[in-house]
């Protein structure tokens, strides 16, 4: 029977959301935002000017073949015999810039609302034009020149304490931070959207007074659970959603430098990091649900939602704002600490763990503990949030939250 | 059978509840009165298990109510709430579930239910649509749809009209018809009188009357008389006995210390042979409460 209505409560919860627009706004506004982003950058390169500024080259036929031939630059070249007729041309806007040679110094004069130019690029055409020009002189054969000019190679990998050399080395390394980062985004969303639901959803019950009459026929496990249960569908759902999408976009969207990019770093992630920051994420969004429970059943109407839920999500910001100051610092203590602490593990951890400044082991540690305190929190808060949720003190909430706090600790069952 | 037996709640050092004994039957309401603040909701949050009687023990057929037995409550609590952006169906189909009830067995029902109690609206119409009174309706279509075998009302008539009080009393009748144990707190005695087949007043906590509703009334004796006549009222007043004479109606109304002196009023009354109106009757419970709870102290 109880399981039934835990279920019922849990579809009620969840199936109501589920129809409103509030919800799927939620969801559906960071894919419109990268859709737009997508967009946008995607209009900024068709619209592209394909003008190209014309520089004249002054006085040097056989730097202009060259610069012909190598089509990189991306500019027009034409001769001119000499700096002030070339001055004079770039005046009069016939052309957009000279460029004029004079023992082996080279000079780029630009006009100001000139199409522009990759200088490096040029720069770069012009040395190679130079070193053939050497070689040329020093009677090198092409092998020579080129034995001459290749740097030697270079690579690394990195001994990662889980035993195992993880095969990109850098590129890895880079992945999983990345990854981490990310989700730190994403965990920090979630987090803010759903403690928000949460707090509404109790708190609406419990100030239009229907607590009273679901509590008289089910129980305050029930409506606990039920609505835990609920919510976690909608999280669940709303994960499922971007993983669609994601597939989707995989799949269909047309080879970008942004989409090779993206499955670039992908592929840099390996599986053990991305299980074990996937269940850190989940096992600490849930927490932050229960605490937000817990939390939201002191509320008398709902007004007074904003003041509960605030302090929740400057929590969730501590471990988010910690990432950022992270890198560089493997040894910090502090940092090292908090990264075991549930309800800031669950971004801080990955994080350490994509710059390998921290092991699988220590990951699971810090699971463990959240597991621990989910635990705990959902056995005790039960308490709290039976004792709470149908008193209806006029006082502050901070008050009432402290003294359900005492009473969290207090081994004797609590009533009123 | 719900029994409470010596059943007692302390909030800090104040007693809100204090020692009380009652039986509920099947077919049987209860009509529980008080001031504000004697003591009425909290006996039925103790019945409802939100809170933890200090003493005393609550049963049915003899044993804890189970979360099983909750599923055959119905409850409709002192403060109403409907959740404002669902429908009336989606509202009461959610509920009837809660008790164990199918959504089509639901929506069948709640379309009889709708036109019995006079709903104006359609099932699809949302709750924040409705008028208070609709909005009440709803509340008690919700409550008893599932027909459930404890009825527990808080305050079933505050906010109606007349005519809405009415139909609410009519459907608690048919309830107790078919078999479900009643228990009602009211401020609305004449409802209490027209339905409870037991009452229990409260004061400040303690049961200060309790039992059959004629049997609590005969044991005030026939201390009070409704009469139609054209004696003065001086005359009547210099009757031994008499303690007061009032206005009501088109009568007056007497108020005796014993019922015994009623046969000198009905001497002087009807000397002349004939007499329209004389009606010796006990206490109304108006009356019985008002002079033990309210006013108590002006009887005594
Ligand atoms: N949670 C509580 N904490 C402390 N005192 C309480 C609590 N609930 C009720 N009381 C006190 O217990 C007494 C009985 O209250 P209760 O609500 O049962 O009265 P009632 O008979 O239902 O009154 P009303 O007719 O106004 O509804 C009151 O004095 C009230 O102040
Ligand atoms: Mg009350």
């Amino acid at each position: 029977m109880t399981r039934h209505q835990l279920f019922l409560v849990a579809r009620q919860t969840y199936m109501n959301r589920m129809k409103t627009f509030g919800f799927w706004s939620v969801v559906l506004a960071p894919l419109l935002i990268l859709l737009v982003i997508f967009g946008i950058t995607f209009a900024i390169d068709a619209t592209k000017s394909d003008e190209k500024p014309t520089v004249a080259i002054v006085n040097d036929t056989s730097l202009m073949t060259y610069l012909k031939k190598n089509k990189s630059v991306g500019a027009q070249y034409t001769n001119i015999k000499s700096s002030a007729k070339a001055k004079q041309a770039l005046r009069n806007d016939k052309i957009d810039g000279y460029l004029t040679s004079q023992h082996e110094r080279y000079h780029l004069t630009m006009a100001k609302d000139a199409e522009s130019l990759s200088e490096d690029t040029l720069q770069t055409t012009i040395n190679q034009y130079y070193m053939v020009n050497q070689a040329a002189k020093l009677h090198l054969d092409t092998k020579q020149l080129q034995n001459l000019i290749q740097p030697p190679s270079f690579n690394s990998t990195v001994y990662s304490s889980n035993g195992k050399t993880s095969a990109g080395g850098v590129s890895s390394n880079a992945a999983n931070s990345m990854l981490a980062g990310g989700l730190g985004i994403f965990i920090f969303i979630f987090l803010t959207a759903y403690v928000g639901m949460i707090a509404q959803e109790i708190a609406n019950e419990k100030s239009s007074r229907i607590m009273e009459i679901l509590l008289a026929v089910t129980s305050a496990g029930v409506q606990f659970f039920g609505k835990l249960l609920g919510v976690a569908g909608l999280a669940i759902t709303h994960g499922l959603v971007y993983v669609v999408a994601g597939v989707i976009g995989y799949v269909f969207v047309p080879d970008n430098k942004y989409v090779d990019m993206a499955k670039e770093l992908l592929t840099g992630v390996d599986v053990g990091f991305a299980v074990m920051t996937g269940l850190l994420a989940i096992v600490g969004i849930f927490l932050y649900m229960i605490l937000t429970a817990i939390i939201s059943a002191m509320i008398n109407d709902l007004s007074q939602v904003q003041q509960a839920v605030s302090p929740i999500t400057y929590m969730a910001m501590i471990g988010y704002i910690l990432t950022f100051i992270l890198e560089g610092q493997p040894h910090n203590m502090l940092i090292n600490t908090l990264s075991y602490v549930p309800f800031v593990s669950q971004t801080l951890m990955p994080a350490r763990l994509g710059l390998q400044y921290a092991n699988m082991t220590d990951a699971f540690i810090a699971l463990v503990l959240e597991v621990v305190v989910l635990v705990f929190l959902a056995r005790y808060g039960l308490r709290v949030y039976k004792k709470n949720v149908l008193t209806y003190s006029d006082g502050n909430i901070t008050k009432a939250a402290l003294l359900s706090l005492k009473g969290l600790f207090s081994k004797k069952t609590i009533d009123e | 059978m719900i029994e409470l037996k010596n059943l007692t709640k302390e909030f800090g050092d104040k007693v809100a509840v204090d020692n009380m004994n009652m039986q509920l039957e099947a077919g049987h309401v209860v009509g529980l009165i008080g001031q504000n603040g004697a003591g009425k909701t909290t006996t039925f949050r103790m019945m409802l298990d939100f809170i933890k009687p200090t003493h005393g023990t609550i049963t049915w057929d003899n044993h804890d109510i189970t979360n099983r037995d909750r599923q055959n409550i119905g409850f409709l609590p002192e403060e109403r709430g409907l959740y404002q952006k669902l429908s009336i169906e989606q509202q009461v189909v959610y509920f009837a579930a809660l008790h164990g009830m199918s959504k089509s067995d639901a929506k069948q029902k709640l379309k009889h239910w709708m036109t019995r109690l006079d709903v104006v609206g359609k099932v699809t119409d949302k709750v924040q649509s409705l008028s208070k009174g609709n909005a009440q309706k709803v509340q008690l279509i919700a409550t008893v749809i599932t027909e459930p075998s404890l009825l527990i009302l808080d305050e079933p008539f505050t906010g109606l009209d007349p005519v809405n009080a009415q139909l609410m009393m009519n459907e608690i009748l048919r309830l107790k018809h078919n078999g479900a144990m009643i228990i009602f707190s009211s401020h609305n005695m004449s409802g209490v009188e027209k339905l409870s087949d037991e009452l229990l007043m409260l004061k400040h906590g303690q049961t200060v009357l309790s039992g059959g509703l004629s049997d609590i009334r005969e044991s005030f004796g026939r201390s009070e008389i409704y009469l139609e006549s054209p004696v003065e009222d001086a005359e009547l007043l210099a009757i031994p006995g008499v303690v007061s004479v009032e206005k009501e109606g088109d009568g007056r109304h007497l108020k005796l210390s014993d019922d015994r002196v009623g046969k000198e009023v009905f001497r002087i009354v009807a000397r002349d042979g004939y007499v329209p109106v004389f009606a010796q009757t006990p206490p109304t419970l108006d009356e019985i409460f008002r002079r033990e709870v309210a006013g108590g102290v002006e009887n005594d």
